[in-house]
């Protein structure tokens, strides 16, 4: 998002530009990007080039409201002057922020669980066979 | 693909599968296209302005079937000529404009954001005009000879009404002397401001500085690119040509447009006024106007403009509104009666 915004910021580059450069700069890993780049690219519309790109990578490991949060976020991307667009950015670096947090929670707990669920496992295991 | 589809490449679909029907003489002839939120879509030609029916016809009034462009319309063009990142036209927006990729040039009216006194963009957009640029080729031919001389290229502005070619021929003068058509190759400096002259056209062997406000842009091409001749668009406001004749005072020559119909139209802007006295042009050339984009009119000497504007046959008064306040009953030097 940092990243975004200085691009934003500073190249005044178009979109589908800036999102190639994050591309190349660490960012490869989010398959989306390089479908939502190459399809803006193209003069394809925001709502459909996201759509298509967050579509296209199932694998890997986004909830469904980690899809919608992308989607809502890539659809506006670009519909603003400078200001508009940083603000944009900084509105979602918090809503993404907060379903990091939600998330490593989550793992957090479900990895107790699972510990949990192992040793009784383990334990009823050992007790058959006794 | 022709200047009308380039034109049209920005437009929503299904207006553009409407304007694809229209016969190719009357595409062949469109200037403009006037996109008004929940009005008829107005196409400019030479002849005047028509509007289209729903099925692709050339028509004079509305009957009920003309072919409307919706305001989410208006907002969808708006947003595929920013190719959808609209911070990146904010400068040109600011001065009321987009240019696309494809060079195609739209005027834009709506609100104006304004911040410290300066508009720096547009909300709630409401009308696009999308200029069809047509190349005419080989139009600055005539021109040369006049223009160069043995050891230099005299100064010039180029004048004319909205649409009467003024780009067309900077454009055409841009590649004829960088590719030495005038028989000699005259390193050549183009300072487009708004991304007309160059983007996606060639310009021969020029240096293009795009996108800089014109007086910096003149500076470093006069201080950094060594040209013999600089070429810039539509001089205009009293800050920007001060600027411009700081960076043309420096022996280099200059080429540029400006918006006006005839001599006395041009010594009416202050601005233009000063810059023809301030003696950095030599040659004012008019041009015929929208019905024959690219065609000269008149090519005048700026010392016989100033001279006509102060000597009316009996007294010799300042008519120019220049505030230099002249009057006397002298007549110039080097006027021709």
């Amino acid at each position: 998002m940092t990243y975004l915004e200085t691009r934003i910021r500073y190249s005044g580059a178009p979109i589908y530009e800036i999102l190639h450069q994050c591309i190349k700069a660490d960012f490869g890993k989010l398959k989306f990007l390089k479908v939502s780049a190459d399809l803006l690219a193209k003069g394809q519309k925001p709502e459909i080039a996201w759509k298509s790109a967050i579509k296209s990578c199932d694998d890997n490991g986004f909830t469904a409201q980690d899809r919608e949060l992308i989607f809502s976020f890539g659809k506006d991307l670009g519909s603003s002057d400078i200001e508009g667009q940083i603000n944009h950015c900084k509105t979602y670096r918090q809503l993404f922020q907060d379903r990091l947090k939600n998330a490593r929670l989550e793992a957090q707990s479900k990895g107790r669980l699972y510990i949990t669920l192992g040793i009784a496992g383990g334990m009823g295991a050992v007790l058959l066979m006794l | 693909m022709d200047e009308f589809e380039q034109a049209t490449a920005y437009i929503p679909a299904e207006i553009k599968q409407v304007l694809t029907k229209l016969p190719d003489s009357l595409k062949s002839r469109v200037q403009e296209i006037r996109l008004r939120a929940d009005a008829p879509v107005i196409l400019s030609t030479p002849q005047g302005e028509w509007m289209v029916s729903q099925d692709g016809r050339q028509i004079n009034y509305d009957t009920g079937n003309a072919l409307i462009c919706k305001k989410p319309e208006i907002e969808e063009c708006f947003l595929m000529l920013c190719e959808y990142s609209v911070h990146t036209h904010q400068n040109e927006l600011g001065s009321g404009f987009i240019t696309a990729r494809n060079g195609c040039r739209a005027g834009i009216a709506g609100t104006a954001v304004v911040e410290n006194g300066r508009v720096i963009s547009y909300r709630n957009i409401t009308s696009i005009v999308l200029r069809v640029a047509r190349r005419h080729d080989g139009c600055a031919s005539e021109l040369l000879s006049a223009l160069a001389k043995d050891s230099y290229i005299k100064s010039t502005i180029i004048c004319g009404e909205p649409s009467s070619g003024k780009s067309s021929l900077l454009r055409d003068l841009a590649l004829q002397l960088s590719t030495g058509r005038s028989g000699r190759k005259w390193r050549t400096a183009v300072v487009d401001e708004r991304g007309e002259l160059s983007r996606n056209k060639t310009l021969g062997y020029c240096d293009v500085i795009c996108n800089s406000p014109k007086a910096i842009g003149i500076q470093q091409a006069v201080r950094c690119l060594a040209p013999d001749v600089v070429i810039f668009d539509e001089l205009g406001s009293a800050e920007e040509t001060n600027a411009v004749l700081e960076g043309l005072n420096s022996g280099v020559s200059a080429i540029t447009s400006a918006h006006c119909r005839d001599a006395e139209s041009l010594m009416r802007r202050p601005p233009l006024a000063a810059a023809l006295k301030s003696g950095a042009f030599e040659l004012v050339i008019f041009l015929e106007g929208r019905s024959s984009p690219g065609k000269i009119s008149r090519v005048m000497k700026a010392r016989d403009i100033l001279a006509e504007n102060c000597w009316d046959g009996t007294n010799f008064s300042c008519r120019c509104f220049c505030g230099c306040g002249s009057i006397g009953i002298t007549q110039p030097e080097g006027y021709l009666i």
